[in-house]
């Protein structure tokens, strides 16, 4: 999720509404789907969290156009585009590698500070959201009277393109840019194993960029001098760049600019660019009786679409064609559309209904199972406890002189301390004894709970499965006080428990034995070696038993 | 002359013989059950025979960033090492790569240096003071004090603990001492406790019974116990079996098309990125229903027969056999959608409780694991006023009834809303549960028509909230304390 910064008084100012408050703000757009992160009213900075599908909203001026509409302060219309003949031309080089650019042009900006800075916020906040960071969507922003049309999108031989990048003062190769320029370190990930990279160029062969790297320092500088500016963005993905492209337009529309379409130039076809040709969605009163279960008339409906910044025409009494503005890159299926009549008529005014849907409730064999063994262990004075089930392979297998392979890994983990999914449960209870190690003795702990085992013949290579384990730990224990506890419950679950002598890894010899419930090897009851008491730090004797359920 | 019991006795020589000794010792060296021995005890401090010092001692553990930095060094040093002679501009110091920091390690070791003068900011540029060092050295040395139980000054204590570098514990202890010599006489006219034999030959008619303290409280019974987060899991789970809810469950372990691609997220979802999810480096096997699988293909492309325009890209069915830890029980959901029989897909109620994944550090608000609730339910004309009766009704039952919803975007949902529940005690709304309605692109390849509503609770949240406990690692987790664990009240089934 983004967040933005915004002034309040000029949103106050903005919306012209004199007696705003934060609170009375903060309802508002609860009622519209966001929240305030915070207020600071020394400095004025309103941060405000946005949504994720809403991309359109990245900015001030995305913010103002939909509260103005929301609270019906106006209605809004997209703006006006003309044609300004000016043509960018597509080579197949770039379409060989998917590539596609879509373009703008504005004119008679009166650019400031806080205008200059609201342009490269939305442009680094596109790049990290909508354009996962860049790999989806690049977006370049140049002075238009730097740059000679038509101009030439193409890809090229790294080694070809040569300009001097924005923040250097000496002129760097394709190859050069990735390695040096601090953007293209960080996202030369993005151009990995390509053999061309890719360029604008202008009609005096003058490199403009190298998407989605970086500008040219000739061409890539806007200041507030700047009047008119040319915008490109680059993709794999035409709609996605179509919705970036809407999202400038209506931006420096706001911002007071002219907008200005250029020709695309693909060696099969020509497209306009930015258009109005948005899509556009029938929407009859009973998708929003179903969905949202309100009964609303056609004119209502139409009232509550305006508030969300849709064009709307009513066919009869019942449907509307919908006009789906292009910055909108969240509307995918008419249930969207009721979703934003629902915020327009407030959730809050919805009159909560009860469906009956009748159907007896059951619970699975194997929790009723899992209830029982906890009570039962319970009832012979364990504690449960529920330790995590991600561990370390020290403390899971090499503590207890294992050398296991058999169990699953954890690829990046971002707390390193954690590198495994555990396959049982016995090191993580010395964990917690481990931790208690100053309270009162004896220590009777007990899981009963779900690990994650690998398995070749699964789909997914592993089971997640459930398992009981106990020990006790005081000054003195004897295998005899464990081994009850095993036969009681096998016992109270109606079991047959045989216990095979066997030793293994971790406990004393001639002290351990396998577990044998109704005929099947289930796990393992014995008393802990001294060596690995004293491999977890652990001063008092411990034995346990651990099974499969 | 004093009358002494058998017990007294007994605790009376074995303290004279110490001379000085802890309750410890004395629990470990007399063979009789620890109340008759806190029973002498007393008596023998109220006849002035013994004394009893209680005294409070503190002991210092090492947290794992302590316990890092004596291993990695200290994040200040590798900062100071890395800025040497460097020219490192202030403003970009969040550009720097360092191995072995991030970026918030870096900032926090930029603060400690600017704070223990270890650096000189001249004209912007961070320059290492020429003794950082030594000053660091000095640090470390008493941190290894510390780590082996040395006597360290107060100043070092307070800063490692600041730094939560360490932990304090504080325990309590008892002593008794010995005073003085007395006569007495051994209380054989008295029974303390009435045994068979004294029944069965009748001994016990010339005695008297010695009285006992009846009214003052005992040391707690040490039962066993379910752990407090279960008894919330219970509680959660009754109200969903309350409502007619059926129990359904899923691995831990699945496949990325369960946990994101079944559920229409796109592939270059956010969510797929590795700062939230464990992806572990195997790859498993699609359901083998290969028009099931094409229907899953066509969703995301174009939306196929749902009215949606889709993804509008290519879906990748590779991505989707990644291995993942579950990031939510909605896996569970859509494992069972594909099961329902055809009533059910018209009319059904499902819920699943477990354990999810989350690729985060661990603090004192978030575990890499913790537990979701989570409920579906199929019906005829089933809308969003439903889910908003369902919510009320659900959430009434652990008491709360002042809630506000909030519209917002999930994925896999639309609408989709947040409840707030308003707690009078803390004079706020807090976020209790997110839910929505399945968005038809989700429900199309399961031959679902109906609307599906469904709603998420997380566990521990409502375990803090009825423990009252702000730390989540108190709650839950390989740091549980058993003294909790014994003797925690089970809060009633109501939040307010």
């Amino acid at each position: 999720m983004a967040t933005i910064d915004i002034s309040f008084e000029k949103l106050k100012n903005d919306l012209n509404i004199k007696d705003l408050t934060i609170s009375l703000l903060e309802e508002i757009l609860f009622d519209f789907g966001l929240e305030i992160d915070s207020y600071n009213s020394l400095e004025d900075i309103l941060k405000i969290e946005i949504t994720a599908e809403r991309t359109d909203l990245l900015s001030y001026y995305g913010l103002l156009r939909a509260l103005k509409s929301y609270i019906n302060v106006e209605k809004y219309t997209f703006p006006n585009i003309k044609k300004s003949n000016l043509v960018v031309n597509v080579l197949q080089s770039a379409r060989d590698y998917g590539n596609y650019t879509l373009c703008l042009v504005v004119k008679k900006l009166s650019l400031d500070d806080s205008k200059i800075k609201e342009i490269i916020n939305i442009q680094e906040k596109i790049h990290l959201t909508y354009g996962r960071k860049r790999k989806t969507v690049a977006i370049g922003v140049y002075p238009l009277d730097k740059i000679q049309f038509p101009i030439t999108f193409c890809a090229l031989n790294p080694k070809e393109i040569k300009f001097t990048p924005l923040g250097f003062d000496k002129e760097l190769d394709g190859f050069e840019i990735i390695k040096k320029h601090p953007a293209g370190i960080t996202y030369n990930s993005l151009l990995e194993g390509k053999d061309k990279y890719l360029c604008f160029l202008d009609s005096n062969n003058k490199f403009l960029s190298m998407p989605p790297i970086i500008n040219s320092k000739d061409t890539g500088k806007v200041d507030f001098n700047t009047k008119d500016l040319f915008i490109e963005c680059t993709g794999k993905s035409l709609h996605k760049l179509n919705h970036v492209i809407n999202i400038f337009t209506a931006l420096f529309s706001d911002m007071g600019g002219e907008i200005y379409s250029l020709e695309i130039k693909y060696p099969d076809n020509t497209i306009l660019s930015p258009n109005n040709d948005f899509n556009k969605m029938v929407i009859s009163v009973d998708d929003v009786k179903n969905l949202i279960g309100i009964d609303i008339s056609v004119e209502k409906m139409k009232f509550f679409l305006e508030k969300m910044m849709y064009d709307c025409k009513i066919i009869d009494n019942k449907k509307i064609e919908v006009i789906i503005i292009g910055f909108r890159t969240d509307v995918l299926h008419i249930n969207d559309l009721c979703d934003d009549i629902a915020r327009a008529y407030t959730f809050s005014k919805i009159i909560p209904t009860n469906a009956k849907v009748v159907s007896i409730s059951e619970r699975l064999d194997e929790s009723i199972l899992q209830e029982d063994i906890i009570r039962i262990m319970t009832t012979m004075g364990f504690i449960e406890v529920m330790p995590l089930i991600l561990g370390s392979k020290k403390e899971s297998f090499e503590n207890f002189n294992l050398n296991k392979t058999d169990y699953i890994s954890l690829g990046f983990s971002a707390e390193n301390s954690l590198n495994i999914i555990n396959s049982w449960y016995i090191p993580k209870l010395f964990k917690i004894l481990i931790n208690n190690q100053h309270k009162f003795f004896p220590q009777k702990i007990f899981v009963c709970d779900y690990v994650v085992i690998s398995d070749n013949k699964s789909d997914i290579l592993s089971k997640t499965v459930l398992k009981l384990s106990a020990v006790i730990a005081n000054n003195i224990i004897s295998f005899t006080e464990i081994s009850s506890v095993l036969y009681s419950l096998c016992n109270i679950l109606g079991k047959k428990l045989e216990l095979r002598k066997k030793d293994l890894e971790f406990f004393i010899s001639g002290r351990s034995a396998e577990v044998i419930i109704d005929d099947k090897i289930v796990g393992f009851i014995g008393e802990f070696l001294p060596d690995v008491l004293i491999n977890n730090n652990y001063t008092n004797p411990v034995c346990g038993f651990e099974i499969f359920i | 002359m004093i009358r002494f019991s058998v017990s007294d006795e007994i605790v009376y020589l074995k303290i004279k013989n110490l001379s000085k000794c802890s309750f410890e010792e004395l629990i470990e060296n007399i063979d009789l059950d620890v109340d008759s021995i806190r029973r002498s005890i007393e008596f023998l401090k109220s006849e002035n025979l013994i004394s009893e010092n209680i005294f409070f001692s503190n002991i210092y553990n090492l947290e794992k960033i302590g316990l890092e930095s004596l291993k990695k060094g200290f994040i200040e040093e590798i900062l100071c090492d890395f800025l040497i002679n460097k020219n490192i501009n202030i403003s970009s110091l969040k550009e720097i790569n360092i191995n072995n920091l991030n970026i918030q390690e870096i900032i926090l070791a930029f603060g400690v240096c600017k704070k223990d003068n270890l650096i000189n900011i001249k004209d912007s540029i961070i320059v290492p003071v020429l003794d950082y060092k030594e000053k660091i050295k000095e640090k470390k040395e008493k941190l290894l004090l510390i780590s082996e139980n040395k006597e360290v000054s107060d100043k070092y204590i307070d800063y490692f603990l600041k730094r939560n570098f360490i932990s304090k514990k504080q325990i309590t202890k008892k002593n008794y001492a010995f005073l003085k010599n007395t006569d007495y006489i051994l209380d054989s006219d008295t029974i303390l406790n009435l045994d068979s034999d004294s029944l069965k030959n009748k001994s016990y008619k010339n005695k008297i019974f010695k009285e006992f303290e009846v009214e003052k409280l005992p040391k707690p019974k040490d039962a066993g116990r379910i752990h407090p987060l279960r008894q919330i899991l219970y509680y959660i789970r009754d109200l969903y079996l309350e409502m007619g809810f059926k129990e359904m469950k899923s691995p831990y372990v699945d496949l990325s098309f369960w946990s994101m691609d079944s559920m229409f997220i796109s592939q270059d979802h956010p969510m797929r990125d590795l700062q939230d999810t464990f992806f572990l480096p195997l790859n498993g096997k699609l359901p083998k229903d290969s028009s099931f699988l094409k229907k899953i293909k066509d969703v995301h492309e174009n939306g196929s027969k749902t009215n949606s325009l889709g993804h509008r890209y290519l879906w990748d069915i590779d991505i989707s056999k990644q291995l993942i830890l579950r990031t939510h029980t909605t896996a569970s959901t859509f494992r069972k959608f594909l099961e329902l029989s055809e009533d059910e897909k018209q009319n059904s109620k499902y819920f699943s409780i477990g354990k999810v994944f989350r690729n985060e550090t661990i603090d004192g608000t978030h575990l890499p694991e913790f537990h979701q609730a989570e409920g579906f339910v199929i019906g005829d004309n089933i809308s969003l006023s439903d889910l908003i009766g369902f919510i009320k009704v659900f959430l009434k039952k652990l008491g709360i009834e002042k809630i506000k919803i909030k519209p917002t975007y999930n994925p896999y949902t639309e609408p989709s809303i947040e409840v707030f529940a308003f707690f009078e005690e803390k004079n706020s709304w807090v976020e209790i549960m997110n839910s929505g309605i399945f968005r038809k692109e989700c429900l199309f390849p399961y031959g679902i028509k109906n609307n599906v509503i469904a709603w998420g609770i997380g566990i521990e949240r409502i375990a803090m909230l009825l423990y009252n406990k702000t730390n989540i690692k108190e709650i839950y987790g390989d740091e549980n304390d058993i003294d909790w664990l014994r003797k925690y009240s089970i809060p009633p089934r109501r939040l307010i």
